[in-house]
């Protein structure tokens, strides 16, 4: 296939067919690329000659908005983002700020890094579903904030730029982290197991909330859109799920799939998931509930190699990245991401079914972020050579 | 035997099961220091070696590690009286950045019913904090937690502001952490590492000459 334009080569990957090269996707995700030093996006543009770059704007200090469309365009990007706007966080002092919707707070912890302020969890001391109901910060679903300007910016994007377009409604869609940032990383186990009643008045505040506020902006972007962002939130770490596959499916998957369910009428776009971490036994709960992409495939956590998960489920779902972020984007040498980028884009590519893509965080050498993107492009033509 | 059910049940997750078995134990005239060390504590390492073999979730160990504690609240009452300092002062934290307690309160736990006299500086802890407790305690160990490879660092700038302080010759450091190893221990300076909440109650012991 050749002269694809953008938006057509990422459904024809989705769809588990080859287009001309694999799709590729730099920063389209909010949480993509990082403001920070020692790297991040300034130095990545002046690595690329970009010295008239605008200021970053950067959300809650470190995720770059408004990220230069040559940079984009110099990395091959095949996608365009629509963000879902969001109220103001208010500002309790300079390094201390509550997050809406739901209150969040936040606290720097030293530069520019933020981060949830789990010791005072909002909801940490609720002990009953009354409590919950109290909450002073559940969201107006009615807020025009959340979809203002949407439809507008959506459908310039479908209608003036072949790209593929992706919707992200950020934060509501993170409903099992928003659990764990109001009640306490450790509590949301505890209550799962121990306080049944807690946890489902809490989750139906979370995912109800999450999808009256979808309702309203895929609403408004569904008909322009090509890919809608879920956050699934991360479910593993480096050795396994944080939780067992019965423990997710009695208690997370049939919230996820509530959501899923409710908005998945309102576009045509492609569902994307998003669940960093070892989660290879819960791929088939994600494909079970009609899941189209799974990013980011932590390369390096147990049983999450491209070749194994290829060839177990290679037919059934897309994947998204599979690149080593953990050693080779950080500290390997130019050549190593060489290799590493052309290993996974073999293991991954061949009969579609692969976006190739890589977080930009503060850590990244620009030669290494730009040597991945570079190989990516060059190796990533099809046919794939093996 | 009931010591093993008492392991299980902790093994288990079982709040009910649990406590009732602590409270009969000490009914029975078992002393609290052996209900702790072979019943709730043995639980824990089933938990530990679970999850090392990857056999449990982290899921599983936190509601061990929750039960534990279920099971601690019965026993403390009948641990003797007060804290002996004379046993040491101990301070401990989580490093900066970091907001992982669930390491730090077991070592909390443990020492404390060993008789230390235990400070919890909370989570997040910046190297000044560590000497502000040092100075205002007159400690004789600092045990500074690691849950991320990412804050482990931050232990170096606790263990040279100690230095900068004129403090590191009085006060001993300990610490611990998913990723902290001996060899990371010894690297920036630390006086030695617990690879969990029992080995650090021998490394405090150890420290303090006891």
């Amino acid at each position: 296939m050749s002269g694809l334009t953008p938006r057509e080569r990422v459904l024809t990957a989705i769809e588990h067919k080859e287009p001309d090269r694999i799709p590729i996707d730099f920063a389209s995700f909010t949480v993509s690329i990082y403001a920070h030093p020692p790297y991040g996006y300034n130095a990545l543009c002046e690595y690329l000659g970009l010295t008239d770059v605008a200021e970053p704007v950067a959300l809650f200090g470190s995720y770059v908005l408004n990220i230069d469309e040559r940079l984009q365009d110099r990395l091959g990007n095949d996608f365009r983002s629509i963000q879902m706007g969001l109220p103001l966080p208010e500002v309790i002092r300079p390094d201390y700020i509550r997050l809406f919707p739901y209150g969040l707070l936040y606290k720097s912890v030293g530069g520019p890094f933020w981060y949830p302020d789990l010791a005072n969890a909002p909801l940490k001391n609720a002990k009953t579903v009354q409590d919950i109901d109290n909450y002073e910060y559940w969201p107006d679903p009615n807020d025009p904030v959340y979809t203002v300007g949407a439809r507008e910016r959506a459908r310039a994007l479908h209608e003036q730029t072949d790209y593929a377009i992706i919707a992200e409604p950020l934060i509501p869609e993170h409903h099992c982290t928003n659990y764990q940032w109001l009640r306490g990383f450790e509590q949301w186990f505890l209550d799962m197991h121990r306080n049944h009643d807690l946890y489902d008045a809490l989750m139906e505040k979370l995912v109800g909330s999450s999808i009256e506020i979808a309702r309203r902006f895929y609403g408004e972007v569904g008909n322009y859109i090509d890919v809608a962002h879920v956050s699934g939130d991360d479910m593993g770490w480096q050795h396994g799920p944080f939780l067992s596959p019965k423990d997710y499916e009695e208690f997370i998957k049939p919230w996820i799939k509530k959501y899923l369910d409710a908005v998945r009428g309102l576009t045509k776009a492609k569902f994307f998931y998003h669940c960093d971490g070892a989660v290879f036994p819960l791929i088939e709960d994600f494909i079970d509930m009609g899941f189209d992409i799974i990013s980011p495939v932590t390369a390096r956590a147990k049983d999450m190699d491209p070749a194994g998960l290829k060839k177990r489920y290679g037919d059934r779902i897309t994947f998204h990245s599979g690149i080593d972020m953990q050693e080779v984007m950080s500290s390997g040498s130019v050549e190593e991401v060489r290799a590493h980028v052309t290993s996974v884009v073999r293991e991954l590519a061949p009969g579609g079914g692969y976006i190739f893509g890589v977080m930009v965080v503060p850590d990244f050498p620009p030669a290494n972020v730009v040597t991945a993107f570079d190989t990516a492009m060059e190796v990533g033509r099809y046919p794939i050579r093996r | 035997m009931e010591f093993q059910e008492l392991a299980k049940s902790v093994l288990a997750g079982d709040e009910t099961r649990t406590t009732s078995l602590c409270e009969q134990l000490l009914a029975e005239g078992e002393t609290p220091e052996r209900i702790l060390n072979e019943g709730l504590v043995g639980g824990l390492t089933l938990a530990g070696e679970g999850m090392e073999t990857g056999e449990l979730y982290l899921a599983e160990v936190i509601i061990a590690a929750e039960t534990f504690k279920n099971g601690f609240a019965v026993l403390e009452p009948h641990f003797k009286g007060e804290p002996d300092s004379a046993l040491g002062r101990v301070a401990i934290g989580t490093i900066f950045g970091d907001i992982h307690d669930i390491g730090k309160d077991l070592v909390i736990m443990m020492l404390r019913a060993y008789g230390f006299e235990v400070y919890d500086l909370g989570i997040d802890v910046s190297a000044d904090r560590f000497v502000e407790a040092a100075k205002a305690h007159q400690l004789d160990i600092v045990g500074i937690s690691a849950e991320l490879t990412t804050t482990m660092m931050g232990m170096k700038d606790v263990v040279k502001a100690m230095e900068d302080n004129g403090l590191r010759q009085k006060v001993k450091i300990m610490v611990g952490g998913p990723s902290v190893t001996e060899a990371f221990a010894r690297s920036i300076g630390a006086d030695g590492y617990g690879k969990d909440c029992f080995e650090a109650v021998v490394l405090a012991k150890k420290l303090m000459g006891i």
